[in-house]
């Protein structure tokens, strides 16, 4: 009973609002209100609501709204009354044409058949072609044989296209496959007679759209179509810009459509064409890497040609314009394949193209990280075969930018089956770290500092003071923490290497005698003069006075009375522009040989060095000249007789520092 | 300039394998021993040490012409019938939708007198 009664009154309540929506003229809210409503109970509103509707109807038609006559279609199927009430014949018949093609239109065939009905009779009577054609269009849900429609369409007065009125031909989009079975129907079709981007895009569609098993068929096929596209814009030979899109296709093909084993040895082939005749082995311009390297991604995915694929790309260089590209080709590569070689040209890659980087990404790191773990040799093969440059370019990149203690490991790992001359470059990466914690240091402090700054103004000042003062101290701070640690962990294999390793080695030594036993391990590697004057300067640098002496005695010892050495030792020094305090000894030492060895032998470093010993103002002196008799000389006497050739007269070395009269 | 092709220096169809151009290289060196053709020599040497540093061979492999022609002849071959027929399946069918398409949408554009009229007998 209750709800006999909520029924009746939500009838009563649409009846209401159907009623006020028909006074204010609104079809559509008066419609929706009315066709809640049992058929009975629209009796008092139908009349006026049909007039309505059909009037709407015929301006909709008019107006060409199919999708709103497609409502309306589905309005008059439930209530035939909205046409027929009210209405002559003609009227209904009018109204039911436009309504059956808007559901035709909308492919609701089922409701079409139905409007068509009370069209049926008359359309057979007064137009039998027209019937034909309709009932052909309705029963085969929209697909009717041509010859049910086109005499009908012919019969149709044609019409100007210059009026203007002509509808434009209509373009039909060949249908997406839905079964295995229609694929290559449906693909082959669309290849001939689509161009070529549209064909790529429209397979890519269908694709997305289709089930899975499908998707792979069409992607294969596609693949298939794009390897022939190639082939045939190759042999039209008119470049590379032109393999572009079927390059990109096919790779795209390999990769949604699962890497399938028939698209394996056209993309091998494309990937061939792509790269032959560039100006090999580098490429550059980003118009030939990015097939090359969009093909070399998809061969990849490939496991039997994916060890090719790495080395053939590891044997190219990129740079400039291609660079970009090159490094999402090697990262995908690196990612799945661990190889020193790939690894090296992606790194040295990487660095031309961010030379200012502080950090290496991620997947250099690891997979320098992975090659560590795994193939050590590999990366010492790799040092031991590269061309220099290239091997101190990527010591030096892989030591400023990757994580300390993966350097470490580098190093060590490569250390032990290094030649020297691999030691030499290696080393490069321990000075670098060394730096590195140093900088690290340096900023801390810095930092440390700029905290108890109460304003901008404040912190200009201090950073312009501080600035200058920091690059100075900066070379000459002890290491503390990890650079410490680092240092203590290689010193004993890198100091020979290098003067910088002396200077370290001398700053954090212990005692006097660790200093100099580290001096003389530097001197025996390096027993010529350049090693023992790079080493005086070190402790020079170091305020090492007593250190710097027995360097000097050393030197001397080594060369005593030979006139040659002492002559080329000098000559060494003078041009390493060496301080006075140790050039003079060496001069001495070697003027007062040469005295002891007259006649001068001739030889030209023999004469650049006697140059050198006058030019600091050594003369050789006569033998038998006493040292009183010197002592009174002046400075005038002496470039008196310095004009004077001391020719065979004997002779001995005076050094500056025995007086100015003693030359 | 554009560098030699190795492998046509050594007179070797391109290969992944690294005897046959050890073979190659020997037996053109034969041909050209330094003593007599230095220059001939030296191009031999280049050509083998691209062949043979690292990844040189694959670089080598990757790079050198390959005969398109031949690609393309074959491709043509395989598909260029199937496509014509499917073209014109294809075809037939696009007329047919075309057709209906076009009598879709003069005729619905018609009232339903006009509609009678056009096609009265």
């Amino acid at each position: 009973m209750a709800k006999h009664d909520r029924t009746g009154r939500q009838h009563r309540q649409w009846l209401e609002e159907a009623r006020k929506y028909q006074k204010r003229g609104d079809l559509e809210g008066m419609l929706s209100a009315l066709l809640r409503l049992p058929p009975p109970l629209r009796e008092e509103l139908l009349p006026s609501g049909a007039v309505l509707f059909r009037q709407a109807v015929r301006e909709q038609h008019r107006r060409g709204s199919w999708g709103t006559l497609g409502t309306q279609a589905v309005r008059a199927d439930a209530e035939p009354g909205l046409v027929e009430r009210g209405a002559t014949p003609e009227e209904a018949l009018a109204t039911y044409w436009p309504l059956v093609w808007a559901a035709g239109r909308a492919r609701d065939w089922e409701r079409a058949r139905r409007l068509w009905q009370p069209l049926t009779g008359p359309a057979r009577a007064h137009a039998p072609l027209l019937a034909g054609a309709m009932d052909g269009w309705l029963s085969s849900e929209g697909s009717p044989a041509p010859e049910l429609i086109a005499p009908a369409l012919e019969h149709l007065t044609p019409v100007d296209a210059l009026l203007g009125i002509e509808p434009p031909r209509q373009h039909v989009s060949l249908p997406p496959p839905r079964s295995l079975e229609e694929v290559e129907g449906a693909l082959l079709a669309l290849c001939a007679l689509e161009p070529f981007p549209v064909f790529a895009s429209r397979a890519e569609a269908w694709a997305r759209a289709a089930p899975a098993e499908v998707a792979r068929a069409v992607w294969e096929l596609a693949g298939q179509l794009a390897a022939r596209e190639l082939w045939l814009r190759a042999a039209e030979g008119k470049g590379h810009a032109p393999l572009a899109e079927p390059a990109s296709l096919l790779a795209r093909a390999v990769r949604e459509g699962g890497a399938s084993e028939a698209l394996s040895a056209p993309t091998l082939q494309a990937l061939r064409v792509v790269a032959a005749g560039l100006a090999r082995p580098v490429v550059s311009r980003l118009e030939d890497a990015e097939p090359l390297c969009t093909l070399a991604q998809a061969a990849a995915l490939q496991p039997s040609a994916q060890p090719w694929v790495v080395q053939a790309v590891s044997g190219l260089r990129f740079e400039g314009a291609a660079l970009p590209r090159a490094l999402g080709l090697y990262q995908e590569l690196l990612a799945r394949s661990t190889n020193a070689l790939l690894w090296a040209r992606a790194f040295l890659a990487w660095c031309e193209q961010n030379p200012e980087a502080p950090n290496a990404p991620g997947w250099l790191q690891e997979g320098l990280g992975r090659l560590l773990s795994t193939e050590a040799s590999s990366l010492l093969s790799w040092l031991g075969g590269a061309v220099p440059s290239e091997r101190m370019e990527l010591i030096e990149c892989v030591a400023s930018t990757c994580a300390p203690a993966l350097v470490e490991s580098w190093v060590d790992a490569c250390w032990e089956g290094a030649n020297e001359e691999l030691r030499r470059a290696l080393s490069e990466a321990i000075v670098i770290l060394l730096g590195r914690s140093r900088l690290k240091q340096g900023e801390g402090q810095l930092e440390r500092l700029l905290r108890g700054v109460g304003n901008l103004q404040d912190m200009e000042r201090m950073l312009r003071e501080v600035e200058g003062a920091v690059e100075q101290v900066y070379s000459s701070m002890k290491l503390t923490g990890d650079g410490l640690r680092i240092w203590r962990r290689f010193a004993p294999r890198v100091l020979t290497y290098r003067v910088e390793f002396l200077e370290e080695a001398v700053r954090h030594a212990s005692s006097d005698a660790e200093a100099w036993e580290a001096t003389v391990r530097y001197l025996e590697a390096h027993p010529g003069n350049t090693g023992h004057i790079e080493a005086l300067r070190t402790m020079e640098v170091l305020e090492r006075e007593v250190l710097a002496r027995r360097i000097l005695e050393r030197w001397l010892e080594g060369r005593a009375a030979n006139v040659l050495a002492l002559a080329e030792a000098a000559v060494a020094a003078g041009r390493m522009n060496t301080p006075c305090k140790y050039l003079h000894p060496v001069l001495e030492a070697f003027m007062r040989a040469l005295a002891e060895q007259l006649p001068a032998p001739h030889a030209p470093v023999v004469e650049q060095a006697q140059a050198l010993a006058h030019k600091h103002g050594f003369r050789l002196r006569k033998r038998g000249a006493s040292r009183k008799k010197k002592a009174a000389s002046t400075k005038g006497h002496r470039a008196s007789r310095s004009k004077k050739k001391s020719g065979s007269s004997p002779s001995k070395a005076v050094s500056p520092e025995d007086g100015e009269e003693s030359s | 300039m554009t560098p030699e092709e190795p492998f046509a220096v050594l007179g070797l169809e391109p290969t992944m394998d690294p005897l046959a151009v050890k073979s190659a290289y020997f037996a053109a060196l034969s041909r050209h021993p330094p003593h007599q053709d230095m220059e001939g020599f030296q191009r031999l040497r280049r050509a083998y040490e691209a062949l043979t540093r690292p990844g040189g061979l694959a670089a080598a492999y990757l790079t050198s012409p390959v005969d398109v022609q031949k690609l393309a002849r074959e491709a043509r071959e395989r598909f260029d019938a199937p496509l014509e027929k499917a073209a014109v399946v294809a075809r037939a069918e696009r007329t047919r939708a075309e057709t209906v398409a076009q009598w879709v949408e003069r005729c619905s554009r018609m009232s339903w007198d006009e509609a009678l009229r056009a096609f009265a007998r």
